[in-house]
């Protein structure tokens, strides 16, 4: 049960993010360049095909197909989001992490980056725990009676 | 479902899951006469790059938008624009005012301070430019900051930007909301377009004339550090205009704004310290 849990938490989470994003391109993409992190260019392009990437990996996860790919990027996500919303905390920027839509600059005193970093600490260890054991029950891959990590 | 198959996955021995997926499998499997693991999660790997570069295409062309006209007042994209009346206007303090159309503060600021602002530019007496920015189409969606400022940049071809400037403020929209087409097209008239003029102003307008140049400004001052609006530079110095008035911004010190900017200088406590230190 609680791998389902962790699919349907993580997977929801995932796919709410992503849909929030993916009909504001432009606000996606300033919402990744506020990071400073990446260049410019780049970072539009990342702002741009995240959501996509979120939906598709949520979708996955909720369904339960291949989860233990699945969890593996999932996972890989959020490291690289509490990496960003670290950095940005540690270099003094004051930004909203963007992570369901909006994003970019705010001004100092309303910056939220502990409960930000908690949230993505507890999808991650949720992604974690699928990565260790990905078969859950109500999954496509249970279903398929195959081991869920033979290629999922 | 059997009762097994809803036990934690946690700690269960070898046997038990061993058991449980017999049962899963007994439950109804479609394993030996459906499509095999491998051939599903090819399909699915090709779908998602499928999308991911579909969208990438797609937004990468909404977001840039294709166009090369500079407007006249403008050493070229990304470059600020002159005020029409500050065109020729030399060793005069420069005041640049990056401003977004769609943003609420910019608009309290426009009324607190714009009628200064106009005054000395149309007295030679500073050096007006304006840096136009889309901080709400990137927070909130929409284009409409952006088509307000190259339709701004249309009625300036017109000669009319001083009145389509105040027209714009004025109807402002309330946010989130944007400007829509047609609000911006009733504006020109109200800013006092005309005939073949406002036929000229519609024509510039329709075609979008001046977005990648507006869009160019967003660009060049947000890797500047212009990252929000009204932002006020007197030189390179960005200025603390929220000195300047009440808590509400409904009253102001018009006087000792007019005195900071005729003086050309930013004294110490009225620099703007969220926001960088610019060229010129």
């Amino acid at each position: 049960m609680l791998g389902l849990l962790a699919r349907v938490v993580l997977g929801g989470v995932l796919i709410a993010a992503g849909a929030l994003k993916v009909t504001e391109p432009d606000v996606a993409a300033r919402a990744v360049q506020a990071y400073q992190v990446l260049p410019y260019d780049l970072a539009a392009t990342v702002g741009h095909a995240l959501p996509v990437v979120e939906i598709i990996v949520g979708l996955l996860l909720v369904v339960g197909l291949f989860t233990r790919v699945s969890a593996v990027v999932a996972s890989l996500l959020m490291l690289a989001f509490l990496v960003g919303i670290g950095q940005a905390w540690a270099r003094g920027l004051s930004i909203d992490c963007g992570c369901f839509g909006g994003g970019g600059q705010v001004a100092p005193g309303q910056t939220r980056y502990v409960s930000e970093i908690a949230r993505d600490l507890g999808l991650l260890a949720c992604g974690l725990w699928l990565v260790r054991r990905p078969r859950s029950v109500a999954s496509v891959d249970a279903r398929w009676g195959g081991r869920a990590g033979d290629v999922g | 479902m059997s009762k097994g198959s809803g036990k934690p996955t946690g700690g269960a021995p070898a046997g038990t899951a061993a058991q449980r997926k017999a049962k899963v499998q007994a439950a109804g499997s479609t394993s030996s006469s459906g499509p095999s693991r491998v051939m599903v999660a090819a399909v699915v790997l090709v779908v998602a790059i499928i999308a991911v570069v579909v969208v990438v295409v797609l937004n990468g062309r909404s977001d840039k938008p294709s166009g090369t006209a500079v407007p006249t007042g403008a050493a070229g994209m990304g470059a600020v624009w002159v005020d029409p009346a500050s065109r020729g206007v030399t060793g005069k303090p420069v005041v640049t005012v990056y401003e977004d159309f769609r943003c609420p503060v910019c608009k309290l600021v426009e009324a607190g301070v714009g009628p200064v602002l106009r005054r000395l530019a149309d007295e030679k007496a500073i050096e007006l430019r304006y840096g136009f920015k889309t901080v709400i189409d990137s927070k909130v969606g929409g284009h409409s900051s952006r088509t307000a400022a190259s339709d701004a940049l249309c009625a300036a071809d017109q000669g009319a930007y001083p009145a389509y400037h105040e027209q714009l403020f004025a109807n402002q929209p309330e946010e989130p909301n944007p400007y829509t087409d047609a609000e911006l097209n009733a504006l020109a008239p109200k800013a006092g377009l005309s005939g073949t003029q406002l036929q000229a102003w519609q024509r510039c307008a329709d075609a979008g004339t001046y977005d990648a140049y507006v869009a160019s400004v967003e660009d060049t001052s947000f890797q500047a550090g212009v990252t929000g609006t009204p932002a006020i530079y007197l030189g390179g110095t960005p200025v603390n205009w929220g000195a300047y008035t009440d808590q509400t911004g409904s009253s102001w010190d018009t006087t000792g704004f007019e005195q900071l900017l005729r003086s050309g200088t930013v004294p110490a406590d009225r620099v703007e310290n969220s926001l960088p230190t610019l060229k010129d």
